[in-house]
């Protein structure tokens, strides 16, 4: 079976044609970059020869409660979408649009889509809940952002066991663009740092991360400011970018032994200590840690900040606290997981 | 040396009169409704050596309240202030220390006024009405965020635009400085620890503000508050932490009106805002979870946030002495100190539920044998904090009695 990967972004749209066997991934038979979909379809055209596509499988940012698991996009979930766009209007609206572009440039394939907030849906009320006026108008709860992710992750986990006994309190991190960490008990999330949209939290490459509160509300007073143009300066202008003055990747940011990289490094890897932190607190213990995302690559410096400090507080020998990377990337996550939604599998349950 | 202590609110006046360095509390009392005409008069609850009285008068001004104050306490020649502090709650980035007040220091004092709008613009006004009626008596300031002028970089940055933050002097600067430093010397004593080595997360609990603060080698290396009291715990009616997202979303629903909702976001979000009946974590934590969902969710999002902290803390002061409970909630309330640290045996943490349900007096340790790091419950006093700070300082600028 094969799957075409569309995973759209801030800047475009990554594709790959995808091989399974059985529903895991054999192969990637390309992957690319285009500005949109009727550009994906020209370079498709463009190509001598690719295989049949079977499906599409879509990575969706926002599914709500309602997607507890990557779906076939059919008449009765293009309608429950719909349902969502008050809750999260850009990333849904974005969705559909990609999802509607698929079905005119592909009408016979079937499209599914993987969501990345499926995994939080259960997550408990008392971290999903901000302390607002019951009359605020405001019915934002927190999510995380990385849901496909953090679930490869845990599957890698329960692989690497394979037969032993696998690690209940887990420490989820996933390095990409926008970093998050999810304290994770027997596959089920109880804590996760990105709040109600993906800015809360970690910083990341271009988005502020965990700031006073009062900060957004006194710039969007500014009447030199306002409040659309401190939306930009907060998801667009900060993190990495805002403290170095120039675009950075995570990547740059944890392995780059620039003087200045060392303040931006520092910062973040503090605020990973204090999410890991609250992760202790929240499992009352831990078992395993363990990295995946764009950059899992590169999540030696960070285990290497992270993890003596964490044996330190559980009084664990130096060396016993084990972490792994997850080598899984988000294109054949979101491939399997069409592929297991078309099926009507499940994801394999450890 | 007898150091007044004045506490000033937006409608109230607190004071203490303490005798330094034996740290002896010879008067006390506070001028209620100070400020624009109420129902109500104005009144002064007096206490002194072992006396209670309460005086009426309209106060239409902070100058006005100081001075009555001064008056009763000049009655009895035992009683005469020497020395006056004052705490500020915010010094901004011009104050990383507690001062003494000359003309240079209270000019730069209207600098930082804005930083924290409610307490700050009384507080200096109570100041300019010391210094124009006893111009003679040495005044010192204490501010509530000195103590934290020792947070490093990374915990004190916000991952903001360079120029942006340097402009707006965003970056944390933590609060309840004042009681986190007390209660870290309290608990140094009562353990035997030299300050200088003491690792702690100090839990400052009150029945409004409160936050937690990590403590090194007797310094504060982390606050829960940030740029403005509002950021961190779930409080009376502060909602704490929240996505940056929300905050512009409730902007805009106002209308850009990013007063108001910095009003609500003060006022009337935290345990009242999710209950709408109640900001008292009293009240919750002892309702029927079973009858009433809403009362108990609430006690959760509050209790929760402080162990999500809590751990942080826990990680962050490396293997700490002690946690310290203190001020209102945290001195008083078994349940909060249970539901915080139950269950965190893995992080050297376990409370001992007798010792915790039956505190007869403060300092207490709250802590299994066990345990490793040590569970105190400790009475703050600010006023005690800003007597010894006034104290010191007069001291070294060689003006004590």
């Amino acid at each position: 079976m094969n799957a075409l990967v569309l995973i759209p972004g801030q800047v475009g749209l990554r594709y790959a044609s995808v091989a399974l066997e059985s529903g895991a991934v054999s192969s990637v038979a390309f992957r690319g970059r285009a500005a949109s979909l009727p550009d994906l379809q020209t370079a498709l055209a463009a190509r001598s020869s690719h295989p049949a596509i079977d499906v599409v499988s879509m990575r969706a940012l926002y599914g709500g409660q309602d997607f507890t698991a990557p779906a076939v996009l059919d008449t009765a979930n293009e309608n429950r979408l719909l349902g969502l766009l008050r809750q999260a209007p850009l990333a849904v609206a974005q969705t559909r649009a990609l999802a509607e572009q698929a079905r005119s440039a592909f009408p016979k394939i079937p499209i599914t889509l993987a969501f990345e907030t499926s995994f939080f849906v259960n997550l408990p009320a008392r971290e999903t809940t901000y302390a607002l006026p019951c009359d605020s108008g405001i019915a934002a709860r927190r999510w995380g952002y990385h849901g496909l992710f953090h679930e490869a992750a845990l599957d890698h986990l329960a692989a690497m066991a394979a037969g032993g006994e696998r690690p209940a309190r887990v420490l989820s991190i996933c390095l990409d663009t926008r970093p998050e960490i999810a304290a994770v008990y027997r596959r089920t999330p109880l804590l996760v740092t990105s709040g109600s949209t993906p800015v809360e939290g970690l910083p990341g490459e271009h988005s502020c991360g965990d700031i006073d509160p009062a900060i957004p509300l006194a710039l969007a007073s500014d009447p030199t400011v306002g409040p659309e143009r401190t939306n930009i300066m907060l998801t667009q202008e900060s993190g990495f970018f805002g403290l170095l003055g120039r675009p950075a990747t995570l990547a740059e940011v944890l392995t780059s032994k620039r003087a200045r990289m060392n303040k931006v490094r520092e910062l973040l890897l503090y605020r990973m200590l204090l999410a890991a932190g609250s992760a202790l607190a929240a499992l009352e213990g831990l078992d395993a840690i363990v990295f995946s995302g764009r950059y899992a690559q590169q999540a030696a410096p960070v285990a290497e900040y992270l993890v003596p400090r964490l044996e330190q507080t559980l009084d664990l020998d130096p060396g016993t606290l084990p972490w792994q990377i997850c080598p899984a990337s988000l294109t054949t996550i979101v491939a399997e997981a069409g592929v297991t939604a078309l099926l009507g599998r499940r994801a394999p349950e450890p | 040396m007898r150091v007044v202590v004045f506490n000033c609110g937006s409608s109230s006046l607190k004071y203490r009169l303490i005798d330094m360095p034996g740290e002896t509390e010879l008067a006390a009392g506070e001028a209620e409704r100070v400020g624009p005409k109420t129902a109500l008069p104005g009144c002064i609850h007096h206490t002194a050596l072992g006396g209670q009285e309460d005086h009426t008068l309209a106060m239409p001004d902070h100058g006005t309240a100081f001075l009555a104050v001064m008056k009763l306490l000049e009655r009895d020649a035992r009683l005469v202030p020497e020395a006056i502090g004052h705490r500020m709650v915010h010094g901004g980035p011009l104050f990383k220390d507690h001062v003494v007040v000359d003309e240079t220091v209270f000019q730069r004092l209207h600098e930082v006024q804005d930083l924290a709008p409610i307490h700050n613009p009384p507080a200096l006004r109570l100041l300019g009405a010391c210094r124009q009626l006893y111009p003679n008596l040495p005044e010192t300031v204490v501010f509530d965020t000195a103590f934290h002028s020792t947070i490093g970089a990374a915990a004190r940055e916000y991952a903001l635009p360079y120029r942006l933050a340097r402009a707006h002097g965003f970056r944390k600067y933590g609060f309840h400085g004042t009681s986190h430093q007390y209660v870290a010397e309290e608990a140094a004593k009562f353990l035997g620890v030299p300050l200088g080595e003491l690792r702690a997360v100090s839990c400052h609990l009150g029945s409004g503000g409160a936050s937690l603060c990590a403590i090194s080698n007797g310094r504060s290396l982390d606050n829960s508050m940030g740029y403005s009291p509002l950021q961190g715990l779930v409080m009376s009616t502060r909602s704490g932490d929240l996505d940056p997202s929300i905050a512009l979303s409730l902007v805009a629903r106002a209308a850009g009106d990013g007063r108001a909702i910095e009003s609500m976001l003060n006022r009337k979000s935290g345990l009242l805002g999710l209950t709408g009946i109640s900001a008292d974590i009293r009240d919750l934590i002892t309702a029927d979870g079973a009858s009433d969902n809403a009362l108990a969710r609430a006690a959760q999002v509050y209790l929760w946030r402080i162990r999500k902290y809590l751990g942080s803390y826990l990680v962050v002061t490396r293997r700490p002495h002690c946690i310290i409970f203190t001020d209102t909630i945290g001195e008083k309330i078994p349940a909060v100190r249970w539901a915080v640290t139950a269950g965190l045996a893995a992080l050297g943490v376990a409370i001992d539920v007798r010792k915790n349900a039956e505190v007869k007096s403060l300092p207490a340790d709250l802590a299994t044998p066990a345990s490793r790091v040590r569970i105190l419950a400790i009475a703050t006093n600010e006023e005690i904090a800003i007597a010894r700070a006034s104290y010191n300082l007069l001291r070294r600028a060689g003006r004590p009695s």
